[in-house]
């Protein structure tokens, strides 16, 4: 491993990071700096694209252990050095940048699997496990946690907690809050603690929903407990498309306040289906695609399916099938990879957000209002991808295809679309987000979000981090 | 500048993470440098002349095995392996290759071999009355990692030929075919080296070409037309092939019994690049008493040690080590009690790592194995078992 290249106050800092993690465990190489400069947000992927300084680690460590993790948060207090934590990396608000430097913490070498039991039905991981290696060794044991996001593959379990995140399957399984029974953090002075055993209990609040989504600022999990759920005997997939996009949303509403248990409801709005559904599922149709699908039992979920098909077959509506339900499923990953996904030079972004049934209509027209008068520039589609008992997710997303050529004013129009929309989205009862989390895009929004409630946000912070060295300039905390 | 010509891949894997859990390197070492993002974001800022090629960046540049399981996974028709080959080869260009590399380099020039041992010793513990004749139907090119290695491949695989009667020889002045040359980023020393190659083996006017070595099959198949080298149509076979072959033909018969269970090892090669998939498994399951048994990671999935080429375990022995190592434990957990692979450089590392109760073969050995005692009579009788 090549020394650093800064000051020779470097090297000492770099002989105590490698003496808890090992040499071969501390990167200072250029390569790596590139690598932690840039996640999914498209504003460092702008940074890279027009050649603009982006801001990088100084070293990268790789624990192994909670005990290594509490040896570097010591370190990182000792000499107030900010640290953040990096789990996959491929999280779209910029919670992992390095925004001031220092030492970024990758986890990925916790990832150990300690111990599956199937009496209680529950696994316990180390953080930095990528999701899909834990789902395919739990999927060998003929059970599965049910977290299947697109960035299963991408992201490790400790980046799902640390934004709240969210699968395919939320809608019958949850959302991994929902999933956890405990887990384990190290917090800036490098005290190792652990949550209660289990998440149903009068024995005061709930520290582990305390440390889930707050985006490394509190503290780095370095464990959790989770939920898991045999395989299912059958999983089955049914699709229609509806006239529009409001009779699509009381179908999916039916389904939810009926209380069938889908495992998944999506619903396209009619600019999505035109675009998305037709290049990646190949059905050309005009107005609003809504899949859903039933797992477990073959005669449980044959039932739920024959309700659930009699309440979508009393709208209008053009019946498509279960092949083309299938299709969506097998195809679910293929709307992130390069060829489908939106990219460079078009700017774009998610605005997901969340709101009950009676709002969240008003909430994906109030954005859609705002692109269309203030953002000619742009497009607006969305699709409602995780269904609640009262209400349901909005992945609703702009895109502008010709954005400035000077990295400045394209980042600013962005911008100034998140803000203009996610206001909007706020007065029709939306939150800022759903499941891809705060990290460095929404920050600045948080205190509007929050009101006085923010200062309990700022109360913890101060308390579990007084130096603010954990991940800062995200959640809105100052950098 | 060559990875021009990867543009489209450069700019796609730049932000892409989808292949980032399958990524041999990457899932070992959790660098975010390894996967091929990592190695996309370097690429791009080389293209766009916001980086050069310094000292950390080209070493990144060589921590990719090639094994190609990205491409696999990939549904965008991406291809890093290909732009980390030309950015090698741009690097070496501009005088920046790694003193490791150029060590390499220079063995393979000066010996012929990427281990730099001296040729005289390529074949001395091959025992066999006629190893090399001027002309047969049958060349068999051995390879290096084979011949100073895993020479027991090759005594195996002689056997075997000599049970089925084959017309064979050995190329007296055998040396590396180039790939490694050419994984490395020298082209044209890799020509060279295989255009020298290319004249013997033509000299021999053999019918058919064999190797055990799934490296040199591919330098045969692929690199040497594209490289512009003409074998005069001799048909290029892997051992695997041409085992399958004399089976169905029923000129070898494999009789022994083998009460064994077996799981097979695919490759960069063999696997992803030429599909030979069904040979080795209809093999192994011609033999009495052996059943097959598939490793969740299989056919184009398949985990890789890192053999392509048979230089990356040169460059990065340590990662090679846990490569290897968690190819064994999928093994192990499929209940077999033996790993079979048809490539001796990935012998040669899976012996090495192996701390499982798995038994490590090359195909050719359990083959032989399996042949042993039941030879035909026009080899001389009853072989000496195995």
């Amino acid at each position: 491993m090549p020394a650093p290249n800064g000051s020779y106050q470097d090297e000492f800092l770099y002989s105590e990071l490698a003496d808890v993690v090992g040499p071969e465990n501390v990167s200072t190489s250029q390569a790596d700096k590139i690598a932690y400069s840039c996640d999914y947000f498209w504003i460092p992927e702008l940074w890279i694209d027009r050649g603009c300084r982006s801001p990088e680690p100084e070293f990268v460590v790789h624990p192994r252990s909670a005990e290594e993790v509490s040896r570097v948060c010591r370190i990182a207090t000792n000499y107030k050095i900010p640290l953040t934590v990096w789990g996959g990396g491929s999280g779209s608000q910029g919670g992992a940048l390095p925004l001031r430097g220092g030492i970024v913490l990758d986890t990925k070498k916790l990832n150990r699997i300690l111990e599956i039991d199937k009496q209680s039905l529950t696994v316990t991981a180390e953080a930095g496990i990528i999701m899909q290696h834990l789902e395919w060794a739990l999927e060998r044991e003929g059970v599965g946690t049910m977290h299947e996001p697109a960035s299963i593959g991408c992201a490790t379990l400790g980046g799902f907690l640390a934004h709240r995140g969210t699968g395919v399957l939320s809608t019958k399984y949850g959302k991994i809050e929902d999933m956890v029974m405990s887990l384990e953090a190290v917090l800036a002075d490098g005290s190792i603690v652990n949550t209660l055993a289990v998440p149903r209990h009068a024995s005061g609040p709930d520290l582990s929903q305390l440390f889930l989504g707050s985006e490394g600022t509190f503290g780095v999990m370095t464990k959790a407990t989770l939920k898991i759920h045999p395989l299912p005997e059958v999983r089955r997939f049914h699709a229609f498309v509806f006239p529009d996009l409001h009779t699509g949303l009381e179908a999916g509403r039916q389904l939810m306040v009926r209380r069938l248990r889908p495992c998944v409801i999506r619903l396209y709005d009619e600019a999505e289906t035109r675009r998305l559904i037709r290049r990646v599922l190949g059905i050309e149709k005009d107005g609003a695609y809504l899949v859903f699908g039933f797992d477990g039992d073959r005669d449980l979920v044959d039932l739920e399916m024959n309700k659930a098909l009699a309440i979508c077959r009393s709208f209008q509506h053009e019946d498509l099938g279960p092949d083309l339900g299938q299709d969506w499923w097998d195809h679910r990953y293929d709307f992130f990879f390069p060829n489908h996904m939106f990219r460079l030079p078009q700017a774009f972004g998610t605005l997901d957000t969340v709101a009950t049934f009676a709002n969240i209509e008003n909430v994906y027209r109030a954005m859609k209002r705002v692109i269309e008068e203030q953002f000619p520039m742009a497009r607006y589609i969305g699709h409602f991808s995780h269904w609640y008992e009262w209400g349901c997710m909005l992945y609703a997303r702009f895109i502008i295809d010709h954005p400035p050529e000077d990295p400045h004013e394209a980042a600013q129009l962005h911008n100034r679309v998140w803000d203009a929309c996610l206001r909007a989205a706020m007065r029709e009862g939306g939150l800022l987000n759903e499941h891809h989390g705060i990290g460095l895009k929404l920050g600045r929004l948080m205190r509007e979000l929050y009101g006085p409630a923010y200062g309990v946000l700022e109360g913890i912070k101060k308390s579990l981090d007084p130096n603010n060295i954990l991940n800062p300039g995200k959640m809105g905390f100052p950098p | 500048m060559l990875i021009t010509e990867h543009r489209s891949t450069i700019e796609a894997c730049r932000f892409c993470f989808m292949c980032r859990h399958v990524c041999t390197a990457g899932v070992i070492s959790g660098r975010e440098s390894d996967i091929p993002r990592g190695k996309a974001l370097i690429l791009f800022k080389i293209l766009k002349g916001y980086a050069e090629y310094t000292p950390d960046l080209v070493d990144a540049l060589y921590r990719c095995c090639l094994c190609g399981l990205c491409e696999a996974w990939c549904k965008a028709d991406c291809h890093p392996p290909a732009a980390i080959l030309a950015a090698r080869a741009d690097l070496v260009a501009q005088g920046k290759a790694p003193g490791p590399v150029q060590q390499i380099k220079d063995r393979l020039l000066q010996t012929g071999n990427p281990f730099g041992l001296p040729p005289e010793q390529r074949f001395q513990t091959l025992d066999s009355p006629d190893l090399f004749r001027p002309q047969a139907e049958v060349v068999y090119y051995v390879g290096c990692d084979t011949a100073y290695q895993q020479p027991q491949i090759a005594q195996a695989f002689l056997k075997i030929l000599a049970a089925a009667g084959t017309d064979v020889t050995l190329l007296r002045n055998e040396r590396s075919t180039g790939k490694p040359l050419l994984l490395l980023g020298y082209p044209d020393a890799a020509r060279a080296m295989a255009a020298q190659l290319a004249a013997e083996i033509r000299a021999v006017r053999p019918k058919v070409l064999v190797t055990t070595c799934p490296s040199a099959f591919d330098a045969f198949k692929t690199d040497f037309p594209a490289l512009g080298l003409d074998l005069n149509g001799i048909e290029v076979l892997h051992a695997t092939q041409y085992v399958d072959r004399l089976i169905e033909q029923g000129q070898l018969v494999p009789r022994q019994q083998a009460v064994s269970v077996a799981t097979f090892l695919d490759g960069k090669y063999l696997g992803r690049t030429h599909a030979i998939y069904d040979e080795p498994r209809r093999i192994l399951s011609r033999i009495p008493g052996l059943t097959v048994r598939e490793m969740a990671w299989t056919r184009e999935l398949a985990y890789s040690c890192g053999e392509p080429g048979g230089v990356f375990h040169l460059l990065h022995p340590e990662l090679s080590h846990s490569m290897a190592a968690r190819v064994l434990e999928e093994a192990a957990q499929t209940g077999a009690d033996m790993l079979v692979t048809a490539c001796p450089a990935t012998l040669t590392l899976l012996q090495q790592a192996n701390r499982t109760p798995l038994a490590v073969r090359d195909l050719v050995q359990v083959v032989d194995a399996a042949v042993a005692g039941h030879r035909p009579d026009r080899t001389g009788g009853a072989a000496e078992p195995s």
